[in-house]
């Protein structure tokens, strides 16, 4: 960390207004241009400090009525973990029935989210 | 012979926010007749979230939202028939369908619920020159095939059109290791919702290239790649604009048609503007015991907006069974800068509930104010700091706009300037 530079040019996506913000961190101070409200400036830092993003995926089953389960992190993630995630989960096998909501993954990849099923799956026989 | 007292044709969201009311309403018999294996419609394909954050207040994904609404028409007591596909409407009561147990069936019905959806414009529909090679997929077509069937389309892929679910299949795409090399847009701007520009290409990086078309397609068996040209102001391809990208495949995002070939056999007016019936704000058509609710009479942004005409079209049917008919009846027309509106009528009822209108504008502006007028006056007005054809505006109109606007038989939906 300690003294960087980062300048980021950010659509505000919290309305449909679509701010163009400009966001430049330095020296641990945080510039933020072009936004409208209170939240879209918070938003901006957020993006340029730690962007975060809920990751939806989908796992292999055995057994299904269909080959695979959708699922989501219980809580947004990180976005640089998002890649990792993936990874893990393409690994992952689940035997059907599989009801919703049901927890796949406990803390995935230490970020404190879940992974949880968003459908229910029938097993084929 | 079956009997019911609303017949709900499709069992997406639509059918299924007008399964739910009409049995909320104390309707006996609802059955919903549904094409595929299961009910949800697309939502069990749309794997990603965004859903129901404006009816449940909610982060869902399109698999949960669906969920929620199955086992909710299950606890009502909706009926339903799977695998089966209706054939045809007849004197506005009686409906032919056929499957593989009850094999061709009549069913006599009070009232219909129109909900069928719509349909992806194909390769066909915007005709691009060139090979037929495999390789060229809807969108859609390939959401279900990466979501549901676990098959990969390509590895290597242009996505024609800017519309959501073209921008969500380029973040899904990178999410399961193929390379999205650009989106193409014909428009200078994009077609979909801003959170899907900026988390689906925008965060990895996926060139979203405005004022372009693909011209042309490669390949023989496979495809082997396109070129995209720049288009100009009236729609022409720039000359010698061209480049050649290679890819394997090619994605179809280029818009959404409303899906009316049974509605077109009972004769009900369609908008052309809409390419859907032309309804009241109870999405009654234009014959009084059909009804009509969904992504069938506009493709809307948001499934919330879709159960919850779902809802009205399921109270337009229990007026109608009560026997309350509506006395006069005031047209919306469109005026400057407005593409599209539903309802594209108001009936008057002795007792009136505020009513909501969608409406698309032909192209973004900044500071308007949406206004509907009579007689040249405004009787209702919404600031609005910026419009663009790609986020519907929602008007919600009170009790005292629409007994203004009843003292006459139209009034006008404009999209006007304003001054600070």
């Amino acid at each position: 960390m300690g003294i960087e530079t980062k300048n980021k040019a950010i659509t505000c996506i919290l309305c449909p207004l679509g701010c163009k913000i400009d966001v430049l961190k330095k020296k641990g101070t945080i510039i933020v241009k072009g936004a409208k409200c209170a939240k879209g400036k918070d938003y901006a830092i957020k993006e340029i400090t730690n962007p975060v993003r809920v990751l939806t995926a989908t796992i292999r089953v055995r057994n299904g009525i269909l080959p695979l389960l959708p699922v989501k992190t219980t809580l947004s993630i990180p976005k640089k973990q998002v890649f990792t995630c993936l990874k893990k989960l393409y690994q992952l096998e689940v035997k059907a029935p599989v009801k919703m909501g049901t927890v796949i993954v406990k803390s995935i990849a230490n970020t404190n989210s879940d992974i949880i099923s968003t459908r229910g799956i029938d097993s084929k026989h | 012979m079956y009997k019911a007292n609303v017949v709900i044709i499709g069992g997406g969201p639509a059918g299924l926010g007008a399964a739910c009311k009409a049995k909320e309403l104390g309707i006996e018999k609802v059955l919903i007749l549904e094409r595929d294996r299961e009910l949800g419609g697309i939502l069990f394909q749309c794997i990603h979230n965004g859903f129901g954050l404006q009816y449940f207040n909610e982060d869902l994904t399109g698999p949960e939202y669906a969920t929620r609404f199955i086992q909710k028409a299950q606890k009502l007591g909706v009926e339903s028939k799977l695998n089966t596909i209706v054939l045809e409407i007849n004197n506005n009561k009686k409906i032919l369908a056929v499957n593989s147990s009850d094999g061709l069936m009549e069913i006599n019905t009070e009232t219909i619920i129109l909900a069928m959806g719509c349909r992806e414009r194909t390769r066909g529909a915007i005709n691009i020159p060139g090979t037929r090679p495999a390789g060229i997929f809807t969108a859609g077509t390939a959401q279900r095939l990466i979501n549901m069937e676990n098959l990969l389309p390509g590895k290597s892929v242009v996505i024609l059109g800017s519309g959501d679910i073209g921008l969500i299949m380029a973040r899904r795409l990178t999410w399961v290791g193929a390379k999205v090399k650009a989106i193409v847009e014909m428009l200078p701007y994009p077609s979909g919702l801003t959170r899907n520009v900026v988390q689906c290409a925008e965060d990895y990086d996926i060139p979203l290239i405005l004022s372009h078309t693909v011209t042309n397609i490669y390949g023989k068996k496979r495809l082997t790649g396109v070129t995209i040209g720049k288009v100009d102001e009236e729609g022409n391809i720039v000359r010698k604009s061209e480049k050649y990208i290679p890819c394997d495949t090619l994605l179809l995002s280029v818009g959404l048609i409303p899906e009316n070939e049974l509605s077109k056999n009972t004769g009900i007016k369609l908008d052309a503007d809409t390419n859907g019936p032309f309804v009241n704000q109870y999405m009654q058509t234009t014959i009084p015991n059909i009804f009509a609710c969904g992504n069938v009479t506009q493709v809307y942004d948001l499934v919330d907006y879709v159960t919850e005409a779902g809802e009205l079209a399921a109270e337009g049917a229990h007026l109608y069974m009560k026997g309350l008919t509506n006395s006069k009846t005031v047209l919306i027309k469109k005026g400057r800068n407005i593409r599209q509106i539903v309802p594209q009528r108001i009936s008057l009822y002795e007792r009136q509930k505020p009513i909501r209108f969608y409406l698309r504008v032909q192209y973004p502006e900044e500071k308007v104010k949406v206004g509907i007028y009579k007689e040249g006056k405004e009787i209702f007005s919404k600031k609005q700091l910026i419009v663009r054809p790609s986020e519907m505006i929602v008007l919600e109109i009170s009790d005292e706009v629409i007994r203004k606007a009843s003292e006459t038989n139209e009034v006008t939906v404009k999209i006007n300037g304003y001054r600070n």
